[in-house]
């Protein structure tokens, strides 16, 4: 026998394997970023089959789990290991390769793709410092989701995820208005997941897409597994409200930004109109489904048929009402005396129905109860609560509070017992309705649970504000008020400063004219538009200050700062305008301590709002800027009262001093002074007279409407008026002249006298 | 490239900074220890059967026999018998071994995608680690079933009753081996080299719709000229290149996914030429680096930012703060060109947003570390994770440089802060010169100080020892590729050996288990010894086990007890086992240039030296143990 027999014949058979291997290469070679794979892949990709429909044949993927012998999930693990191990070394090559693989390993394991996947977008794009790789890694992480989708067409959450990334990472990053104009751009991604038309480029629209696709996927059987519906079925909605937003933010309005929020509204009403599965369960114990746009109907139909079984035997609620007041002990009743006087405007109904009821059967409840209260407590806690907050020292604050904790305890007990349920109503009810009262009871419960979960679940997305949002955008005064902010803030940023003033202005009076829409009632309201609004009156403020201007006579929104200072201001204006009241009873009682201590606290707080909101500084609000004029003078007259100074910076001397310099007289008084000056530097006594006369006629002006500054309010000011009134003396004595009796300023030389 | 530990010079290595600290002084101490356990663990054993006297008497016999063994080896025979053992491999295993080869390779493009971020880097990992792993599977076959085979089927009678020693046998087996194991890695790496080369290989085309003229205009520019272009190449292999094209009509690629092409023109277009630079072998020449705190103190480290990974120290922009690289050996005949090419490749972590659509920006001056003074020869807009290419040039004007200033170091000492030089040397004029010559003014001794600084507040730049480097002219790629495999090839022949040693005694199955295990122990040999030093979260061998079963974190401490304290004892005993045994095995992992090959350095001849004579050092004692218990063995003698 040939010894080199077995040789040849082994070297055939493994060239014959070889030669077999080649065509199955080429068929079964799975795709990859740019190429469309072996005949096997192509075919596949065309008839859209995933690999869960052809009996998981992907290739290289069954090819890796065979090579690790049935234990795929050990080399799993390692490799995880090694991919954190990658990233910690910031080796982004290996770790896309290391990802690969353990994809390739579990292609069905859903959460490896959704970790990773978040990993590349997120994580692995933030450890960049270019933007533009950021935004590779973005895209790197919405691809790789989009192959996971690949292998799990079924599963809506990973179609979800890539709708997330693609409208949420992009559109909401940092560098989203450079990530946005990256991704229209991007044409390699849009011709490979082949975006429809350049319009469709905006990742909103990208986004909303695959939050479409996901439905699909879900009606057709797929589950969300642990997502709440009310969540999922929001997205692709608000992808169309925040591509209507985003439209806004490029700069672009009229029909397209008008057309974006029509469809957004529409698409809203439909969302809206949609089955949503809830977690409340029925009587049966089955999940309660909802319509978002049926609360108004259940909650009017349950007053409605209230009404209808109140109206069964009229007065019966009320009747009750009484019955458990009249029950209560003295010190419940002086509780609940406390409570009423409170939260008065709390809109509680149970609280307004008590006021009510005590204001019908016992008129005189506010002073006959306060004894009753005052026996709860001692005389020192009666005489802290009896403080206002804003005169309390610092350690009597949470005495105070925890008094009044007391106090509520006892009130919130009596509050639940005073709560009148229809059942209550219903067995009062005698005779033959009580049957039909029962029935309505149970009718009204139901609609108030409805009314209830629906309003939960609206909470849940924000769905009035966007309904409302989404109205609102559209109309004709919000687009003009928006491209004029726009149109400001452009100017501003290139320092045309004048015509973004203008543009500013404009769009102040459009929102105004929003505002007074009958159509939008209370939209001045709404905290999502006013906090649009007050963002541009900051803008707004910013252009006033590089211009050394005030806000115009006219500013529209004056009433409108105002409600926000008093809304975002946590108390400190009401606050400082119960020390006004206060101060003012102080001074009519001739108590000039406590109105000193009055105005001091009243300008701290002023102080602290002019700081929060510096709208008000340049006067945005005229009724605030009076208010802060009077607490100035105010405190100027009990100074002078008491016969002492100003102090040197008093807390609003800044905006005291900004006022002086932007008035009128101001400036005609300086240059004035200056020309007489100018005249007596040339020895023109006469005309040198003749320009002080003027000029201090015009700080006459100003002193009168600045009447502080004769205190020393400011001393700067001050020592101007000094140097002109003495300029004025050295005239009329180079003239050989006397102050004359009338003389304008007399109270000013009044004034410098004691310190001569 | 990332290198978290790096190499000394060879001599310094070999004989170390102080004379016991050398790495051959080190090896005689364990070959010595072990030499000597093995003479007194003969000598118990042969006291045990024979008596103190007829035990020493045979010691002296075996240790005098052994030496004659080894001292009469003759090349003949050991040719022979190396024949012997490449005919006996023929016929078994090669063949599978290369065909298993080539199926890997096929199926490798599958799972390696040449659109990814580095393919070159990628690829070259995969054929290398591809490669190293077959052939070590190999060459463990191969050794480890062997000798014994041959016991069993006698065939090793036949042989030994020629005059041959046993220490030819051995030696001839491991020869044997390695010739194979030689050849095929021969025949792998290069259809290996084929591999990459055509995976790589590939053009892009540009047509005159991609580009677009871009407006810039210039003063004094010709209004008719045609303008500078711009546009992107076709997509290929899942990139693009940014194409510029300059009035004249040159134009040129920019890099992207680790390469570049050139472009030339072709009638009225252009043409894209096939890949350059995807495979490199940079020849690094590294400085050390040291630290300048905000107060321009200089420390040794710079500050941690909170990353994992204590790789990078950070220096703060707008302070003091720099990170410095002395250079040594700098001299004109090193660099004969008009510049020094350096590289540099930054970490940058920000604390502010700052300018999103821009770099943050960095320094980087020339400091003559005697005369204090420094040259700001660039200001550079950061670049991370890939190197950023710079030159100094050799002579420096002053009005081409962002500043000129004399520096003096300072660095606290017992008596306070001394500077170096001190104020009163700094020479003013030095720093008035209207130009610089690198070498006269910016260099002493051979030595050169550059100075990275970032220069916004509230941004960091990150930087460690490998991160800035002098290019010098890059070596060649197919000899680098070749150093690669050379690593690959000394592992081979390290597995063949310990394979063979424990194929002397031991059965071949329990030989192939041995040697596995010794080639994991080689390969983890840092981990085992971070184990064995106490290093590792969660504790040693048994804590850890502790923590699996009761599912305890490995942040918490064990509850306190008895159970507890065994355990940690029992750790303690398997540290020092633990710590002998990552002494004694080979380090696997170091043979492998997988990282330099991937990120295009050069493998130099510094570490292929340390490397070849480490695998010397491992592979005289198992020969000499694998004669020693062949000798033992009835059937050798």
């Amino acid at each position: 026998m040939n010894p080199q027999r077995p040789f040849v014949r082994k070297v055939v058979y493994v060239v014959t394997i070889c030669v077999l291997l080649l065509p199955l290469y080429l068929l079964a070679r799975p795709a990859s970023t740019d190429r469309p794979g072996g005949r096997l892949s192509q075919l596949r990709q065309q008839a859209g089959l995933s690999q869960a429909q052809l009996g998981e044949i992907d290739p290289a993927s069954e090819t890796i789990k065979l090579a690790t012998l049935g234990m795929r999930g050990v080399a799993a693990n390692i490799l995880w290991a090694k991919a954190n191990d990658f990233k910690k070394k910031k080796d982004w090559t290996n770790l896309s390769a290391t990802l690969n693989q353990i994809t390739r390993l579990e292609p069905n394991f859903i959460s490896v793709w959704k970790f990773q996947g978040w990993n590349l977008s997120y994580n692995v794009s933030a450890e960049f410092d270019d933007y533009r790789e950021r935004y590779r890694w973005v895209i790197h992480g919405i691809d790789f989701l989009i192959r996971g989708v690949g292998y799990n067409r079924t599963h809506p959450r990973l179609y979800w995820e890539v709708g997330w990334f693609a409208a949420q990472k992009i559109g909401r990053a940092d560098e989203h208005k450079e990530f946005r104009a990256m991704f229209v751009k991007d044409d390699d991604f849009h011709e490979r997941y082949k975006t429809p038309s350049l319009e469709e480029r905006d990742n909103w629209l990208v986004g909303k897409r695959w939050f479409a696709r996901s439905e699909d996927v879900v009606k057709a059987g797929g589950s969300l597994g642990n997502m709440s519906e009310v969540i999922f079925y929001s997205n692709r909605p608000m992808s169309q409200m925040n591509y209507s937003e985003a439209l806004e933010d490029d700069g672009t309005f009229g029909e397209k930004a008008r057309q974006g929020w029509r469809k957004a509204e529409n698409e809203w009403n439909a969302y809206g109109a949609f089955p949503i599965q809830t977690s409340y369960t029925d009587d049966q114990g089955q999940p309660i489904k909802i319509f978002l746009n049926e609360r108004e109907s259940f909650a009017s139909e349950a007053v409605a048929l209230r009404k209808e079984l109140d109206s069964l035997q009229p007065g019966v609620r009320e009747d009750i009402l009484w019955e458990r007041w009249t029950k209560l002990s003295d010190e419940e009743m002086g509780a609940t005396h406390y409570m009423c006087i409170q939260d008065q405007q709390s809109g509680d109904p149970t609280i307004s129905a008590i006021i009510a009821l005590l204001d019908k059967r016992l008129p005189a409840w506010r002073t006959e109860l306060l004894p009753k209260r005052e026996a709860m407590l001692t005389q020192d806690e009666n005489r802290l609560l009896a403080t206002p907050k804003r005169n309390r020292q610092d350690d009597e604050h949470a005495a105070a509070e925890r008094i009044e904790g007391e106090i509520f305890k006892v009130a919130g007990r009596v509050r639940e017992r005073m709560m009148i349920n229809d059942l209550d109503v219903v067995r009062r009810i005698t005779g033959p309705d009580r049957s039909k009262a029962g029935q309505l009871a149970d009718r009204i419960a139901k609609s108030e649970r409805m009314a209830t979960i629906i309003q939960n679940y609206r909470q849940i997305v924000n769905f009035e504000h966007w309904r409302r949002r989404a109205e609102v955008e559209q109309s004709a005064a919000a687009l003009a008020a928006r491209s004029s902010a726009f149109e400001g803030k452009q100017a501003l940023a290139e320092g045309r400063l004048p015509e973004a003033a203008d543009a500013f202005a404009e769009g102040m009076r459009k929102w105004r004219e929003l505002f007074e829409d009958s159509g939008f009632d209370n939209l001045a309201d709404d905290d999502s538009i006013a906090e649009t609004v007050m963002e541009s009156i900051q803008d707004y403020v910013k252009v006033l200050e590089q211009q050394d201007d005030l806000f115009p006579d006219d500013f529209p929104l004056g009433d409108f700062v105002l409600q926000r200072v008093e809304k975002e201001s946590s108390g400190v204006l009401r606050m400082a305008r119960e020390a006004t009241a206060a101060r003012e009873k102080a001074l009519a009682e001739g108590d000039l301590d406590a109105a000193l201590a009055e105005c001091e606290g009243g300008l701290k707080m002023w102080q602290d709002l002019l700081g929060r909101f510096p709208a008000l500084t340049l006067m945005a609000s005229k009724e605030a800027g009076q208010e802060i004029f009077d607490t100035i003078n105010r405190y100027g007259d009990v100074l002078r009262q008491r016969h002492e100074p100003f102090p040197d910076n008093f807390p609003l001397l800044d905006f005291l001093h900004l006022h002086i310099e932007q008035a009128e007289e101001t400036l005609k008084a300086r240059n004035a002074i200056t020309e007489g000056n100018l005249l007596l530097s040339e020895s023109k006594f006469p005309a040198a007279q003749e320009a002080y006369d003027r000029g201090l006629a015009e700080w006459r002006k100003l002193l009168d409407k600045f009447p502080v500054l004769l205190s020393g309010a400011d001393k700067a000011v001050a020592g101007e008026l000094t140097q002109a009134v003495e300029g004025y003396g050295k005239i009329l004595e180079l003239r050989g002249k006397q102050f004359p009796e009338d003389f304008i300023l007399r109270d000013v030389r009044e004034m410098m006298r004691p310190a001569n | 490239m990332v290198i978290e530990e790096q190499l000394p010079p060879f001599l310094a290595w070999l004989l170390g900074p102080v004379w016991y600290q050398g790495a051959g002084l080190y090896w005689l101490a364990v070959v010595g220890c072990l030499s000597l356990s093995a003479v007194i663990v003969g000598f118990l054993c042969a006291t045990i059967r024979r008596g103190p006297v007829a035990g020493l008497k045979a010691t002296r016999n075996a240790i005098r026999e052994g030496l004659v063994d080894l001292v009469k080896i003759s090349p003949r025979r050991v040719v022979a018998l190396t024949r012997l053992a490449v005919k006996e491999s023929i016929g078994k295993k090669i063949v599978v071994g290369f065909a298993v080869f080539i199926v890997v390779l096929m199926l490798a493009g599958w799972f390696l995608d040449p659109g990814s971020e580095n393919p070159g880097r990628l690829y070259l990992s995969f054929v290398l680690t591809a490669t190293s792993y077959l052939v070590l599977l190999l060459a463990l076959f191969l050794s480890a079933f062997s000798l014994p085979g041959d016991i069993r089927s006698r065939t090793l009678h036949t042989v030994v009753t020629k005059p041959v020693r046993p220490s030819e046998i051995v030696l001839g087996r491991i020869l044997g081996f390695t010739a194979i194991g030689t050849f095929l890695l021969i025949v792998m790496g290069s259809l290996s080299y084929l591999f990459v080369v055509q995976g790589l290989s590939h053009t892009h085309t540009i047509t005159a719709e991609d580009l677009e003229p871009v407006d810039v205009a210039q003063e004094g520019a010709d209004p008719n000229a045609a303008p500078p272009l711009e546009g992107q190449t076709s997509l290929v292999h899942n990139h693009r290149h940014h194409v510029s094209i300059d009035p004249s009509g040159v134009g040129r690629l920019e890099r992207a996914n680790g390469h570049t092409h050139e472009l030339s023109t072709q009638g009225s277009g252009y043409k894209v030429g096939p890949t350059q630079g995807a495979l490199l072998a940079r020849v690094p020449i590294y400085g050390k680096l040291s630290f300048r705190d905000r107060d321009g103190l200089d420390k040794e480290m710079g500050i941690n930012v909170g990353d994992e990974w204590f790789y990078r120290s950070f220096i703060a922009g707008g302070t003091q703060a720099a990170a410095i690289w002395t250079f040594s050996g700098v001299r004109e005949d090193a660099f004969p060109g008009n510049e020094i090419p350096v590289e540099m490749t930054l970490g940058v972590f920000r604390t502010h947003k700052g300018k999103i659509t821009r770099p943050v920006l960095g320094s980087l001056s020339v400091r003559n570390p005697e005369t204090g003074l420094t040259v700001d020869v660039e200001i550079f807009e950061s670049r991370e994770f890939e190197p950023l290419q710079l030159a100094l040039p050799t002579r420096i004007d002053r009005n081409s440089v962002a500043g000129t200033q004399l520096i003096s170091r300072k660095a606290n000492s017992p008596d306070g802060p001394v500077l170096t030089p001190p104020t009163e040397m700094l020479d003013q004029s030095l720093a008035q010169k209207e130009e610089f010559n690198l070498f006269e003014d910016l260099v002493a001794d051979g030595k050169m100080e550059i100075w990275l600084r970032c220069l916004e507040s509230g941004q960091y730049f990150g930087a460690a020892q490998p991160d800035l480097y002098f290019r010098a002219d890059d070596a060649s790629v197919e000899l680098n590729f070749i150093k690669g495999y050379c690593g690959i090839w000394m592992q081979m022949v390290l597995v063949i050996a310990v394979g063979v040693m424990f194929s002397t005694f031991l059965s071949g199955p329990v030989a192939m288990i041995a040697t596995l295990g010794s080639m994991v122990g080689g390969f983890f040999g840092d981990f085992m010894m971070k184990l064995a030093e106490g290093a590792v979260v969660g504790g040693g061998p048994l804590e850890s086990l502790v923590r699996l079963i009761t599912q305890k974190n490995v942040s918490t401490d064990l509850d306190p007890g008895l159970g507890t304290d065994i355990t940690l004892m029992a750790d303690r005993v398997f540290q020092v086992a633990l710590r002998g045994m990552a002494s004694v095995l080979p380090p696997f992992g170091d043979f492998n240039y997988a990282t330099y090959l991937a990120y295009g350095f050069d493998v130099s001849w510094n570490v292929v030296c340390i490397r070849l004579v480490t695998a010397l050092a491992f592979l005289f004692p198992l020969f000499i143990a694998g004669h020693l218990f062949l000798r033992n063995r009835e059937v050798a003698r």
